[in-house]
Formats: structure tokens, sequence, C-alpha cells
């Protein structure tokens, strides 16, 4: 059977065309050339996959892309933390309109939520915090203050009320923990005016629940006279606020 | 050195340079011939035939055993030809210098002078006949006689179908036994 494609006198008459080679001095330079290939840059013995090509690229833009997400989130976390909106400046009229006071402690409320030890220094001043002037932070009440007439006008303060209560029952670093924090947020602000305006706006921002439980808490450490200075400040800010009949007795000046 | 050529080829890829000797001497002539009877210029078919193998040379590490080494080195000739042709507009080539190589008094004159006057006479006309043949036509009838390619590696090798191939080889062996009768 031929082939079509093939014709044995063609090829035998092709074939005995002069067999012309390649010139001696081109065989060793390509041969050298091969040579110089294998010694200056070996072949990988496992060829280049298009992963294994890519892999250093895309690792790449991989850690670039973490940076700016990181760098973003940091950016983003310190800002919230400056720009917190600050409570209405004048007390409102009626405990129905000192209801808007609540989405601070709202928000107040969402930070516990977080892991404590995430907590930033600069998020911390919109927590409760006692005065400057005394050692305030509330030691573990000897009696428990009933808070059940606190929830129902203020449903939202409740979360609040948690982590408050949590610190009231927290032993002696806390003071030391709070001294740590405000000195981390001297160390983020360049001056001393904006350490007193955060201590500030922490003041205004207390729910009417935590200002009485702590003056319920200077009450029980004796100390009447700033009591009485908080009871008054309490009644000039919140005037139409019912304290419960069961905290009256732990509020009230004597 | 011993092997197959796709042995030879993945051994140099590995490092061995001895591997490409014994690969480049197994196919230094027959790609040589193809390049010079494409291109037909000496001094040209050096130079591409020098890029080809440099082309080989910096392929190694993507070289992979899937198919004949001599399938993958001619496709490599055959994409350099075509950078070619592209470039210099070149499809067409004068009968002119083969003819006036072909006719060049050879080195080692022969003692019978008839006889080789006569050989080279039908050498010439083969020559003629294949560098008169379209360049498609002449690069599959090169393929099939000097690089031993089927029809479906002439296929691969010059990106056609082996519908294209075979009916390539078909035209140009029915030209070339049309001009040997006439001649003869």
């Amino acid at each position: 059977m031929t082939e079509p494609e093939r014709d044995a006198e063609i090829s035998r008459r092709y074939r005995a065309l002069d067999r012309e080679e390649p010139p001696r001095a081109l065989d060793e330079a390509i041969i050298s050339a091969a040579h110089g290939a294998v010694e200056t840059h070996p072949a990988p013995l496992v060829a280049p996959t298009a992963r294994r090509r890519w892999y250093v690229p895309l690792a790449a833009v991989a850690v670039i892309v973490l940076s700016v997400v990181v760098t973003l989130q940091m950016q983003r976390e310190q800002s919230d933390g400056e720009f917190m909106p600050l409570p209405p400046p004048s007390p409102p009229a009626s405990p129905k309109e000192a209801a808007p006071a609540a989405p601070p402690a709202a928000r107040d409320a969402s930070v516990p939520r977080r892991a404590p030890g995430t907590m930033k220094a600069k998020e911390r001043p919109m927590a409760p915090e006692p005065k400057p002037a005394g050692s305030a932070v509330p030691q573990q009440p000897a009696a428990p203050v009933p808070q059940a007439p606190l929830e129902k006008p203020f449903p939202a303060a409740d979360e609040s009320a948690r982590p408050a209560a949590a610190a009231v029952g927290r032993p002696a670093p806390m003071p030391e923990e709070r001294g740590a924090s405000r000195q981390s947020i001297e160390a983020d602000r360049p001056g001393r005016m904006a350490a007193d305006a955060l201590q500030k706006r922490a003041e205004q921002a207390e729910s009417p629940e935590r200002w009485l439980d702590r003056i319920v808490a200077l009450r029980r450490e004796g100390r009447h006279k700033e009591a009485d200075e908080a009871y008054a400040e309490f009644k000039r800010r919140y005037p139409e606020y019912r304290i419960p009949d069961a905290m009256r007795k732990h509020v009230l000046p004597r | 050195m011993e092997g197959s050529d796709e042995q030879l080829m993945l051994a140099y890829r590995g490092g061995q340079a001895a591997a490409f000797e014994a690969l480049y001497a197994r196919h230094k002539g027959a790609l040589f011939r193809f390049v010079v009877r494409s291109v037909r210029e000496r001094a040209l078919a050096e130079e591409l035939y020098q890029d080809i193998w440099m082309r080989v040379i910096e392929a190694r590490e993507r070289y992979q055993p899937q198919a004949r080494f001599t399938t993958w080195l001619y496709t490599i000739a055959h994409n350099r030809l075509v950078d070619h042709w592209r470039r210099h507009d070149l499809h067409a080539v004068s009968l002119d210098d083969e003819e006036a190589r072909l006719e060049e008094p050879r080195g080692n004159p022969g003692h019978e002078p008839q006889r080789q006057a006569e050989a080279r006479e039908g050498l010439a006309r083969l020559a003629q006949a294949v560098a008169a043949l379209p360049p498609a036509q002449r690069e599959a009838f090169l393929l099939r006689e000097e690089a031993g390619l089927s029809v479906a590696e002439i296929a691969a090798a010059t990106g056609a179908n082996e519908e294209a191939a075979k009916s390539r080889l078909r035209y140009a062996l029915a030209k070339l036994r049309e001009t040997l009768d006439d001649r003869a």
C-alpha cells in the first residue's frame, strides 16, 4: 500500500542532494552558548508552573492590601475616638427629653461587648468615671442596690449599667488601671486641656442611673460632702428625674 | 551520550550540557538544510539557524516531553521563519541564487566528469523544483524529508490542521513528479 503523501523516488533523489552542514564555527558558537546557559543560570529541576510564577507577585499584593486595610482600620478607630458626639449642653426638661442622652450611653454600652482588654484608652473617657478629685471608684457594695426599678424608665441604660456594676465589683487594681489609662490618654494627647475636656465630656455623658450609683457609693464611703455636691449637680442636670424609692434614702442629702 | 531526544533534552534542562551536544549532533544537519532550503540565502540561513538553537536553549525550562523533540524543534524553526518572512515580507524566493549556487564548482572534482555532470544536472533539477514550490508546500516537503515528520507532526509544527498538511504534501509531490517527468 503506497502512501499518497510519500514518493520513494523523489525521496531517493532528494537525499542525493548535497548534504549541507552548518559551518564548524557556528556549531561551536551554539554549543558554547548552550554550555554558558546551564553554567550561569541552571534550569530548575521542576519546570515553573503558572502558580509558582505568580506566587511572588501574589504574595506582594496580599501584603500591600493587608497593610492598607490595617492602616485604614486604625485611622477609622482613631477618628471614632476623637469625634464622638457630645451630649446636649443643657439638661432636658423632662425624663422623656432626657432619653436622647441615652445614645451616648448606648454607645458606651457597646464598647464593653468587645473583649475587655481590647478597649482603647481613648474610648474609656466615655465610660462612667469618678471625679478626679477623689478616689471615687466605689468599692464592693455592702448591700446590693436595687436595680430593678431603673430598668423600666431607661431600658437602654441597662446595658451601660452592667459594665458599671462590673467595675464596682472589681477590687483595688481598678484605680491603678484607670491611672494607667489616664496616662495613656495624656501620652496620646499633647496637652492637659485635651484630657480635661475628655473628662468633662465623660461626666456629661454619665447616665442618671450611674450618677445615682456613684452618689450611693460616695455615701457608703462616708464622703457625704462629695455626695451632696453630686446630688445637687444631679438635680440640676435632671430636675424631673424620679429617684426610685428604694434608692432615695441612700441618695438624698443627710 | 545515549538516550532518546526527549531524554537528552530533559537532561540538558537539568544542567547536563553534554546532553545538548548529543542532541545538537543528531539534528544539526537536517535543521540546517531545512533552513537553507527555506530561505535560499546562506548567510541569512546561518543567522536564522543560530537563532533557532538559541530559542531552544532559552526555552529549555519550559520544555515538556509531551510530543517528540523533533516536532518541538521544528515548531520553533517554523515560528522563526514565519517571523523572518513577516518582518521582511518575503514569501517567495528567486531561483537564480539556487542555480548559481548549484553551478558553483565543488572543492573535490570527480574523476568521471560526464557522470558527475549528469548527476549534478539531475540534482539541480530537483533543487530547482523544490525551490519552485510554494512556501507552504515546500515547508511541508522539507519537514517530511529532512525532519522525518509525519503528517500529524507537520500539522502540529506548522500550526495547520492535518488535512491542510496532507494536501500540501500531495501538491508538493505532484509538482515535483511533474517537473522531473517533463525533463526526463
